[in-house]
């Protein structure tokens, strides 16, 4: 658009420059133009402030209207109407766009319980492994030459901190005299005597804890698993089964919720 | 008893229709309560399982009492059995 000039009111300027016919011509023209932009911005204060701002209206549709049609879409009216039927466009994807992430949400949601969930077995897993180890460790017996050794094992153990305390005792008195001395020597000799006696009851004691694993693990594969596969299908018949599983699926539900609710 | 609800299922990825639904519950229980028993059975020791036999004709309230008194990691299996249920749910529930 040219440069604004002021409205004209009353026809051709009568100080313009008279000294060429041509010159005239052209300068009424373009005061022609001007004068007509002049109306029509005077009728449409916003007009141009509005077309400088392409945010605000769909650029390309406006090109294919008429002017007339561009006219009636700039005023007020217009473009609140534009900006209800691009709104209403716009509704399915905003609608689709909600949709896409709710379903983002919950597919979070539920990998992140899946998790939990497995989580929650691995430990329960544990549990119940650690409980049956100790439940067999209990169960398998003690040979009498394990037990006799643990003893004796024990016993030097106690003799030789006992020892070791009286060397420190006596080295680190100030005075210590020759006797003292004589008797720190002799000391340390019951020391290292009692030292050779721990390996020799610590590799026996190997040999009975070897013995000992191979009989739990003996244990574990025979320790009555005949009766007690016999005792779960036999107790599938008895009368009460039903009520007593429907009180043991009430129980486990009623710990999982409280569980539950504890954690959250 | 329909122990799981559809929206836990759901919450899980699990879909199903009230025939499956129904179907699907009933075997969740079975299973629970089936691996619960076989726990408390291989917990006992040689004199309880004969004590235990004993109480075939009793009543639900009796066998209660029973395996209270004499299994005390009960609580312990309970819990640990529908987590290990309920987790290998989770891990399949895409199969399912």
């Amino acid at each position: 658009m040219s440069e604004r000039r002021t409205p004209s009111t009353s026809g051709p300027d009568p100080n313009r420059d008279m000294s060429s016919a041509n010159t005239t011509e052209d300068a009424d023209i373009d005061q022609s133009i001007d004068d007509l932009e002049d109306v029509f911005n005077n009728e449409n204060p916003a007009g141009d402030a509005r077309r400088e701002r392409p945010g605000d209206l769909q650029e390309s549709n406006l090109l294919d209207l008429s002017v007339e049609e561009q006219e009636t879409k700039l005023r007020p009216e217009g473009l609140k109407e534009m900006r209800i039927s691009i709104r209403e466009a716009a509704i399915p994807s905003i609608n689709s766009l909600d949709r896409g992430k709710d379903k983002a949400r919950d597919v979070r949601d539920k990998v992140a319980k899946k998790a939990f969930m497995l989580e929650r077995r691995e430990s329960a897993k544990q549990r119940k492994s650690a409980r049956l180890e100790a439940k067999l460790e209990k169960a398998t017996p003690g040979t009498a030459k394990y037990r006799r050794l643990s003893r004796k094992y024990g016993m030097v153990n106690i003799g030789l901190k006992d020892i070791q305390k009286n060397i420190s005792r006596l080295d680190s008195a100030p005075d210590a005299r020759a006797k003292e001395r004589a008797k720190v020597i002799g000391l340390r000799e019951k020391e290292i005597q009692l030292r050779r006696d721990m390996l020799k009851i610590e590799k026996k004691v190997a040999v009975e804890k070897k013995a000992r694993r191979k009989l739990k693990e003996e244990l574990k594969e025979t320790s009555n698993a005949e009766q007690k596969a016999w005792l779960k299908e036999e107790m599938q018949s008895w009368p009460s089964i039903g009520k007593f599983r429907e009180g043991l699926i009430k129980e486990a539900m009623r710990k999982y919720k409280a569980k539950n609710e504890a954690v959250s | 008893m329909n122990t799981l609800s559809k929206e836990f299922l759901q919450s899980i990825g699990i879909e199903l229709d009230d025939t499956a639904y129904l179907a699907f519950t009933e075997h969740f229980d079975t299973t629970l309560s089936t691996r619960i028993i076989n726990e408390i059975i291989d917990s006992l020791d040689e004199t309880q399982i004969a004590q235990f036999n004993q109480l075939q004709s009793a009543d639900s309230n009796q066998l209660w009492e029973w395996v209270r008194a004499n299994v005390p990691e009960l609580s312990d299996i309970i819990q640990d059995e529908i987590n290990i249920l309920l987790g290998d749910l989770a891990e399949n529930s895409d199969q399912i």
